[in-house]
């Protein structure tokens, strides 16, 4: 009796999971059980149905830069929305045209996902709750943390994107993130120019900073929560 | 230091197949093959699918090199301009990056065995070094307002032009490496417009992004119009960052007037355009480079 109930509950967690993962997007047939990871989770592991595991390859990529674009886009919502009291007008005109840019992205990252046949993650409702969005310096340096993770996360994987066409529309948007990063520094400390974020490396000389899907992931995770997002699956190479 | 061997050590063992490596052997002659003598991995790859005969990899180097140079001689210029004191910090940090990158690409050449070609001399009034020619741009290097809606100009076409240039690339470490001194180009352009804004007051408007609602330069730099026309028509810079067609995957056009047609999405007219820098095509880079050396 117990082995058999046990047994059916390990066969309904497998389902689930498999259930679980084509939704979030992993690509169906004959690799799908590969890219799932499955055959590594034993039978008797609990789902976590909060857990996001992004797929394999621009999927995942995609889905990744979605969920910042997601992150983003929430953020400036909920700061127009309810605006620190010593927030000044002109500060308002401008986080409106970034959260008309962020929201832009994010339809367009979900557009793309759509068009390279993949599920995207759904949409979510962020955890703010670390942040001081009541006094504008508090929400200003959000913004910096979300601007400059953002910039680093599109240069840590732009050059893994396989689709050349959608590769082009991603720099196209990461450049618009480094301009926001600067000018949101610039609101933050005028006249100072970060130049923290430029950064010599190896070969390369005056590169911007890069992150990669694991190292923001790990930044970004109290904003997920309960929400937790695996990139393990996404290419590194 | 090998630049292409470390390259090659970041980058995937099966990102080159024997075709990109045919072709780039095709486009760089001599010089591919001691590349693959050498047994370095050609990371002057063009994709033969996108390639057009007038945007190989090693004119994308070139192109680069010189924008870099001429970067380099524009804020040297300025660093020692008595009426740009104001901005020497700003302009002594660009002037730092814009070397870095061009130590880059210089070193990039010279280990593919292309000879790094002389530096030209840059004239940035727009007269070419010859008086009997009109003055495009007066007084950059005297006038604050002058030399800012220049160096805007040049630092937007720059993040312009690196994001067509790395477009011409398929080995990963290469593009890798363009995006991210591209990311830096457009942080420049926002540092620069962001000073501009503050000599505009409220009197202009200069967004940290290329917006329809900016204040146009009132010294514009002209390139050739697209598509070209007969007579042959120019057309600012600017005219390309109006673009609200973009494209995804399979050249499908993503459709905003749908995508943004709730109203939680609804958002102000010149958004579209400002959410997306735009590539500045390899005619138009030659011809801006062109106007100044």
């Amino acid at each position: 009796m117990s082995s058999s109930s046990l047994s059916d509950t390990s066969t309904g967690t497998l389902v689930r999971r498999r259930t679980f993962l084509q939704a979030a997007g992993v690509v169906a047939g004959a690799t799908a059980l590969t890219l799932a990871g499955c055959s590594d989770d034993t039978p008797t592991t609990p789902v976590d149905p909060y857990l996001l595991s992004l797929q394999e390859a621009d999927a995942g990529l995609l889905n990744y830069l979605y969920l910042l674009e997601q992150l983003e886009a929430g953020f400036y919502q909920q700061v127009l929305d309810v605006p620190p009291t010593d927030l000044q007008a002109s500060d308002l005109t401008y986080l409106r045209d970034l959260r008309d840019h962020e929201l832009i992205h994010r339809e367009t990252l979900l557009f793309a996902l759509g068009s390279a046949n993949a599920a995207p993650v759904p949409t979510l409702t962020f955890n703010f709750s670390t942040l001081n969005l009541t006094t504008r310096a508090g929400v200003l340096a959000a913004a910096k943390t979300f601007e400059e993770l953002g910039v680093a996360a599109y240069n840590g994987v732009l050059h893994l994107v396989a689709d050349t066409t959608t590769l082009q529309l991603l720099a196209k948007i990461a450049s618009v993130e480094a301009r926001h990063a600067d000018f949101i520094n610039e609101l933050l400390t005028p006249n100072t120019f970060a130049t923290t974020m430029v950064v010599n490396e190896g070969p390369l000389f005056s590169v911007a900073a890069s992150k990669t899907p694991t190292q923001v992931i790990a930044e970004a995770a109290p904003f997920f929560l309960p929400y937790k997002v695996s990139v393990t699956a996404l290419p590194t190479t | 230091m090998n630049i292409l061997s470390i390259l090659d050590q970041l980058s995937s063992p099966n990102s080159t197949t024997a075709a990109p490596r045919r072709h780039v052997l095709h486009q760089l002659g001599a010089a591919g093959a001691r590349l693959v003598a050498a047994g370095l991995p050609i990371v002057l790859a063009t994709s033969p699918a996108q390639a057009r005969p007038s945007a190989t990899a090693l004119d994308a180097v070139l192109l680069l090199l010189k924008l870099e140079e001429l970067q380099v001689a524009f804020y040297t210029q300025a660093a020692s301009a008595a009426a740009l004191a104001a901005y020497q910090a700003d302009i002594t940090t660009i002037q730092a990056h814009q070397r870095g990158h061009l130590t880059f690409l210089r070193q990039f050449l010279t280990n593919a065995g292309v000879a790094v070609p002389a530096t030209p001399t840059f004239d940035f009034s727009g007269q070419r070094g010859n008086t009997a020619n009109p003055v495009l741009f007066a007084d950059v290097f005297t006038s604050p307002a002058n030399f800012l809606q220049l160096a805007q100009q040049l630092e937007d076409a720059a993040a312009g032009i690196y994001l067509s240039q790395a477009a011409v690339f398929t080995e990963r470490p290469t593009i890798m490496a363009l995006y991210r001194m591209q990311s830096v180009e457009a942080r420049h352009a926002a540092r620069i417009r962001s000073l501009r804004q503050t000599l505009l007051g409220t009197a202009g408007r200069a967004k940290s992004w290329p917006s329809r609602a900016d204040t146009a330069p009132s010294a514009l730099i002209r390139v050739p119009a697209v598509p070209a026309t007969t007579p042959a028509s120019t057309t600012s810079i600017y005219s390309f960052e109006n673009n609200e067609t973009q494209l995804v995957g399979g050249s499908r056009i993503v459709p905003y007037a749908t995508l943004l047609a709730d109203a939680s999405k609804l958002v102000q007219s010149n958004s579209l355009a400002e959410a997306f820098d735009e590539l500045l095509p390899a005619a138009q880079a030659t011809a801006l480079l062109n106007i100044f050396g």
